[in-house]
């Protein structure tokens, strides 16, 4: 039981949903990640029954809801600018979809009452959304939908131009809010607010899902090349394998060698490092099992609390580092240093991404 | 002066671009304020001047009800959905604002006289526009809908299509999603709209004086004033009519209507 979309399909002026396949289980943190213009808001919309897909079902716990109206899905809806009524009250807000259930007004103020202190937001309930911060709207729009008790929330980009400590909160309400047994089915274009969220997950791009499944796995196994970037993986080349030494398969990228660990099935294929099991050196250090490149630091660039730092070693790699490592190396522009990774690291990409 | 100091040379130009459109305005109104105030006292105790004025708020009012109910769900139809000659719809809405008024009452009265189908069919029913206050609401409301619709059109634009979304999503039907968000929201621009008809209605002579000389609203009892007794006869009248126009202006205004905030 829970939530499956069976060939959903919808075009939208120029833009198309092809033949969506998803399943989301009751209780699930599911996050549908993709970039801008992916069709997420799209996709969610047409689960919430605002637009009616052109094929396939959707189904919700067993009942197929395809042609039943939003507001009888009894599926709550956390738009992407939260869309408070402006000229209601937070506690008006709140009761809203009361109302609409029909309920009475001693329910309603019972219900809203409740919600209001579970989330912290009793000090606020006679304030308009005109005189509340981002995070603040943030907080009442998933107190609107939570009084309306809804079993599966549909989040648009919750967490989008919040600042960090408003965004943790939040992360931290949604963890609570999905600990309670609801399934939250969250957008998002942010790969880290993806991976701390969502149990499950769905990468979609340009209409299409093309990887699905446990947040662990698509992380360790990106399937194309198009995944592994959009997750952040920078060091993406062709190689070709030239020789296998046992369980390591020997690779050339542009004249460089390089060694992973397992075989690769086809003589050409995409392998990718991530950048944080790059290891950079002032000084050679060879470990067992280890790639061992030398080459020159071209750019180091301070984020704060990590440096990620490039190295041209015939190949250009990717590396980051904490900031007080990265100190400790004295590392710097235009120096010497030596590249180390584990032949474990090194993964290839199954699919090449389409050209 | 402390005031003027703090301000740039640019907006000192536009203040004073600001002040000569203001006396554009009110020098020929206050002019005939002037001008009209020996008569004042008369005119407001003439049964016939406050008759007349009375008609035109009423007709205009009246008007303005009958294109609240056609041209507010027209005005959302047109905001909120994309149908076929949708464009072409749109320009024609502004037809009443680009044809002279007199020919618009030259075409409703070959619409809505007895001697035409549309008009022998209303008669039927004892509706007859010919010098009437049917022809006079009819004529008003002709061309006044584009104020009406073009305004209830900006305040539906200004209401976010996430908040009828997120109205849906609990519970409203789209009924409930117009009248507990949407309308709501867009009042004060419908009421905008509103007063806007209804105005323009009130100062409507083209079009009532082709369709109903009679019963005589104030624009048309100016008119006639004005070539029967002259100038002289006029301008009692159209004191008083200016100075009640401003008394409803500023009322509402100070009631209804939210000042413009600067965004500095």
């Amino acid at each position: 039981m829970g939530l499956k979309l069976a060939e959903i399909s919808k075009t939208w002026g120029k833009f198309q949903l092809k033949a969506i396949n998803m399943s989301v289980e009751n209780g699930e943190y599911f996050v549908i990640l993709g970039p801008t213009g992916a069709g997420k808001t799209l996709l969610l919309e047409t689960i919430m029954g605002f637009y009616k897909p052109d094929q396939g079902k959707i189904i919700l716990d067993g009942e197929n809801i395809t042609d039943v109206p939003p507001e009888k899905r009894k599926i709550g809806y956390v738009p992407q600018k939260c869309a408070l009524f402006p000229h209601m009250t937070v506690r008006q807000n709140i009761e809203f979809g009361l109302k609409m259930q029909g309920k009475e007004k001693t329910e309603r103020d019972k219900i809203a009452t409740e919600t209001l202190d579970l989330t912290g937001l009793k000090s606020l309930e006679n304030r308009h959304p005109a005189d509340l911060s981002g995070g603040e709207k943030q907080k009442v729009a998933l107190a609107r939908v939570l009084a309306f008790q809804p079993k599966t929330i549909l989040l648009d980009e919750p967490l989008t131009a919040l600042d960090p400590e408003t965004n943790k909160a939040l992360k931290n309400e949604l963890r609570r809010i999905h600990k309670e047994g609801k399934t939250l089915i969250h957008v998002t274009h942010d790969q880290l607010e993806g991976f701390s969220l969502g149990d499950n997950m769905a990468i979609i791009k340009s209409g299409e899902i093309v990887q699905t499944g446990k947040a662990k796995e698509i992380y360790a196994n990106p399937l194309n090349e198009f995944v592994a970037r959009f997750l952040g993986y920078e060091n993406i080349f062709n190689a070709q394998t030239t020789a296998t030494e046992g369980v390591v398969s020997v690779m050339n990228i542009a004249g460089v060698t390089l060694r992973m660990s397992g075989p690769v099935n086809n003589l050409e294929s995409t392998i990718t490092v991530r950048p944080e099991d790059i290891t950079v050196l002032p000084y050679p250090a060879n470990n067992a099992d280890t790639n061992f490149l030398k080459g020159k630091i071209t750019e180091c660039i301070d984020h704060g609390p990590i440096v990620a730092i490039t190295v041209d070693a015939g190949i250009c790699l990717k590396a980051v580092m904490t900031k007080s490592v990265f100190l400790e190396k004295n590392l710097e522009t235009g120096q010497d240093a030596w590249v180390t990774f584990k032949y474990t690291s090194v993964r290839a990409i199954i699919h090449p991404a389409p050209t | 002066m402390s005031w003027i100091k703090r301000q740039s040379l640019f907006h000192i130009l536009l203040f004073v671009l600001g002040i000569c459109l203001v006396l554009f305005l009110m020098v020929p109104i206050l002019g005939t304020l002037a001008d009209s105030a020996p008569g004042l006292l008369g005119a407001f105790t003439s049964y016939t001047t406050l008759n007349a004025i009375f008609l035109s708020f009423y007709c205009a009012f009246l008007a303005t009800v009958f294109l609240f109910f056609l041209g507010i769900p027209f005005a959302y139809l047109f905001v909120r959905k994309d149908f076929p000659g949708k464009k072409v719809l749109d320009s024609l809405l502004d037809i009443p604002l680009l044809i002279p008024h007199n020919a618009a009452g030259i075409a409703l009265l070959t619409i809505l006289g007895t001697s035409y189908p549309i008009g022998a069919a209303f008669s039927v029913i004892g509706i007859r526009f010919v010098d009437t206050v049917w022809g006079i609401i009819i004529a008003m409301a002709f061309v006044s809908a584009p104020f009406m619709v073009r305004g209830a059109q900006e305040a539906f634009i200004s209401v976010s299509p996430e908040m009828e979304k997120a109205g849906r999503s609990l519970g409203a039907t789209r009924y409930k999603v117009f009248s507990n968000v949407t309308f709501p929201l867009a009042s004060r621009g419908i009421l905008t709209g509103c007063l806007l008809a209804w105005a323009r209605s009130v100062s409507e002579f083209g079009a009532v004086v082709l369709i109903a000389y009679y019963p005589k609203t104030a624009p048309v009892l100016l008119y006639d004033a004005f070539v029967t007794g002259g100038l002289n006869a006029a301008l009692p009248i159209e004191g008083v009519l200016i100075i009640l126009s401003i008394v409803l202006l500023v009322i509402f205004r100070l009631f209804v209507s939210k000042p413009i905030k600067s965004m500095y």
